[in-house]
């Protein structure tokens, strides 16, 4: 746990770089609370669980799935709810079915959608002021239906500004590596990618969130089975029916796009690679990502909050219990004897 | 509304169970296996189904013919009973290894309050025959559905360390609570962008 | 006799202990006056039915007794339902279905099938008394922890100029919406179920029984 915490740290200092302290508070009040609540729970049963560091992570995910301009109740409440209903009402560590960290922030997601939903600008990012207060993503959704475009189109249609080291990225790209493909990147991923863009504090560097899984993957902390089977599933729907909800044609979707935004790596990476609350073999976590991934889509396209990937991935840890009978796990001989007997 | 949005809105969006909060004693009570989940599920879902085009019967053919719209509550309580009741002789004379997996739950099902609920939300929202039927059928898959999830979650919970104050019934219902947060995700806004 | 009464308000209360005749109380506990409305209605029909079958029976074969005491409390549940559409049609209209479904509403049939119809009417009609208050006041505690957290108000009858909704201080500003929706529904009931059997101690005698009966 304190690993998967050392690897989300990049991701979430890019956060309070771009937010400033703001941003550090949220991250602050979700850690210590979390922290707080797990040891009065863990007081109440009699256990000591501290040290395995899984209450600073829980915190930690909390706060970088919120935005940075949240009232600072909404990541004491979601860390309350984590701990206390989601963890420690089921046993705490390994008993919680739902992921804590995911079903808090949809708690606080519902109870105060219009907090959860305010998005401020970036201090890298120079927002006209008809776009402060969206991200990427729910400009795109809000102004999709209007005009068969694909999402790139519409952010530059709407004014979304491109920082001069994404045009030089992109024209050097284009250049030197796509050109000779005869492929033509338009600008405006790269920003994306590096996370130069509003949203949540710890989802918008993919970049630096990719890099801390180099990390989790070198230590065997996580395999490659549920982010692999997310992102495909969640590509392939977004390939083939994403073009739809904007008025273009089937396999018009923008993959690229997509998964580079709403926090998708954040939670295909991070958050459904938890080991509690996914399934125990390689076969079970290939159905578990692959349904995490098409739900995914389906609330991206069709839902009406934009941030989708964490409702999926709560949804499907619902029928992990089920999964796991589905394919049982060789390591626990007691479930084999019903079938030798 | 089309046959699909009807599918859509009782299985996910106004899940019976998880929104309505209809049926959440026959959850609680059978959850506790799966094999008697299943069971009961199917049998919940073949009363409803049949008891919303019953019902729809009997209100465009009967009561509102003569007027006697006021006394339907009456009427459908009595007529899902019956149902249940030759329901369950029907299975038992038809095929008996069906009777004691599902059929011997029908009788309980019908005196549930999901089945008399689908009825009546059918009535309110005037569906016809078709319709009813469909709604009575996917509001039982829905019910199926969480069932099963929430027998398997139950299931794996008994090894695990859960407070002694919140075992049993307590865990079940925050469970399903969880359950129904999660489904809060398929709304009617969701609904109205996928059918339209 | 006094336990008739009282047994149902705590010691065996329909919602926490017993937990039957939850459906209808989980949905309409959104706001104070609706589980006051449903819990008034489940009152009346469960002390009228129980009144009804302690009388009938006597009278009616123990094989077709089911459908007869459905019946009745499928007859006074119609009698209230009219009246209330008649006399209080913001309330009948908010309560929507769940009027309607206390006919088949598990606490007004346990109470008939259990008690009332092996009782003279006396003994009855306080057992159905104590059972109604007790379902009564239990939904109204559901429905003012939900609403004070969900919504931040306190919805009473509403009179003259005053529409019967006090806001609660500090809760108002952000209310916490997920409690007045479903998961807030069974979560509340889930943690009051769990306190219930902390204070009452000793085992749940009916609750065994009673989990497996739709």
């Amino acid at each position: 746990m304190w690993i998967v915490t050392l690897c989300l740290l990049p991701g979430a200092g890019w956060g309070v770089y771009l937010y400033g302290t703001r941003a550090a508070l949220v991250l602050a009040a979700a850690i210590l609370s979390a922290v707080v609540f797990e040891a009065a729970a863990a007081r109440l049963a009699s256990r000591v669980t501290l040290r395995d560091g899984s209450a600073v992570l829980c915190g930690l995910l909390i706060g970088m799935s919120l935005s940075p301009a949240v009232p600072l109740f909404i990541p004491v409440v979601a860390s309350a709810f984590a701990m206390f209903v989601v963890k420690w009402s089921f046993g705490g560590l390994g008993g919680n079915w739902m992921n804590p960290a995911l079903a808090g922030r949809v708690f606080v997601a519902f109870s105060w959608p219009g907090a959860m939903t305010t998005w401020p600008a970036p201090r890298t990012l120079d927002l006209v002021d008809g776009l402060a207060g969206a991200t990427p993503l729910s400009l795109v959704k809000a102004t999709a239906p209007e005009r068969a475009q694909a999402p790139i189109a519409v952010l530059r249609d709407a004014g979304y500004p491109v920082s001069a080291f994404d045009t030089e990225v992109t024209s050097w790209l284009n250049v030197n590596v796509l050109g000779r493909a005869g492929v033509n990147l338009p600008t405006g991923y790269v920003d994306l990618f590096v996370g130069n863009v509003a949203g949540s504090i710890g989802e918008a560097s993919a970049l630096l969130l990719l890099a801390g899984t180099i990390f989790l993957f070198a230590r065997r902390i996580i395999t490659w089975h549920v982010p692999a089977a997310f992102f495909v599933t969640f590509a392939v729907c977004t390939r083939v029916f994403g073009g739809l909800t904007a008025g273009l044609g089937l396999f018009e979707g923008d993959v690229l796009f997509s998964v580079l935004t709403g926090g998708f790596v954040l939670a295909s990476f991070y958050m459904a690679t938890d080991p509690v609350t996914s399934p125990l073999t390689g076969g079970g976590m290939l159905i578990y990502g692959s349904v995490a991934g098409i739900i995914a889509f389906v609330l991206r396209a069709y839902g009406q909050f934009p941030e989708s990937v964490a409702l999926a991935i709560i949804l499907v840890n619902a029928v992990v219990p089920l999964i796991d009978r589905l394919c049982r796990p060789r390591r626990f001989g007691h479930r084999e004897v019903r079938h030798g007997s | 509304m089309s046959y699909v949005g009807i599918i859509l809105t009782f299985v996910l969006v106004n899940n019976l169970v998880l929104t309505y909060l209809l049926g959440v004693c026959p959850v609680m009570g059978a959850s506790r296996r799966i094999g008697s989940s299943i069971g009961l599920g199917l049998a919940t879902t073949l009363v409803m189904a049949t008891g919303a085009l019953l019902t729809w019967a009997l209100r465009t053919w009967i009561l509102a013919p003569l007027g006697l719209l006021f006394l339907q509550t009456l009427v459908f309580v009595l007529a899902i009973l019956a149902l249940g009741h030759y329901m369950e002789r029907l299975v038992e004379a038809v095929a008996p290894a069906l009777h004691r997996s599902v059929g011997k739950y029908l009788p309980i099902v019908s005196t549930n309050c999901v089945v008399l609920g689908i009825a009546f939300v059918a009535a309110r929202a005037d569906f016809g025959p078709i319709e009813s039927l469909i709604a009575g059928f996917s509001g039982g898959v829905g019910v199926l559905g969480v069932m099963v999830v929430v027998a398997a979650i139950r299931e794996e919970l008994e090894t695990e360390a859960v407070p002694r104050a919140l075992r049993g019934m307590p865990v079940a219902f925050l469970t399903t609570g969880l359950l129904a947060l999660a489904l809060l995700a398929f709304d009617q806004v969701f609904l109205q962008n996928l059918v339209g | 006799m006094v336990r008739d009464l009282t047994r149902g308000i705590f010691r065996e209360n329909v919602i926490f202990v017993t937990l039957i005749g939850l459906c209808p109380a989980l949905a309409v506990t959104t706001h104070v006056i609706n589980a006051i409305g449903l819990g008034a209605g489940v009152l009346i029909v469960l002390v009228a039915s129980n009144v009804s079958v302690s009388l009938l029976g006597r009278i009616v074969a123990p094989r077709i007794q089911y459908p007869v005491f459905l019946g009745v409390s499928a007859l006074f549940v119609t009698i209230v339902d009219l009246t209330m559409q008649a006399h209080l049609p913001g309330l009948s209209e908010r309560l929507g279905i769940f009027v309607p479904l206390i006919a088949v509403n598990c606490a007004v049939l346990a109470r008939a099938d259990v008690f009332a119809r092996q009782v003279v009417p006396a003994r009855a009609l306080l057992d159905g008394l104590g059972f109604g208050v007790g379902f009564l006041l239990s939904l109204t505690l559901i429905a003012l922890i939900r609403e004070v957290l969900g919504s931040g108000t306190v919805t009473l009858v509403a009179f003259g100029d005053f529409d019967g909704v006090f806001a609660v201080p500090r809760m108002s500003d952000n209310p916490a919406r997920v409690m007045v929706l479903a998961p807030g529904a069974l979560l509340t009931v889930g943690y009051l179920v769990a306190l219930f059997s902390r204070f009452r101690q000793g085992p749940v005698g009916h609750a065994a029984g009673a989990e497996d009966q739709a």
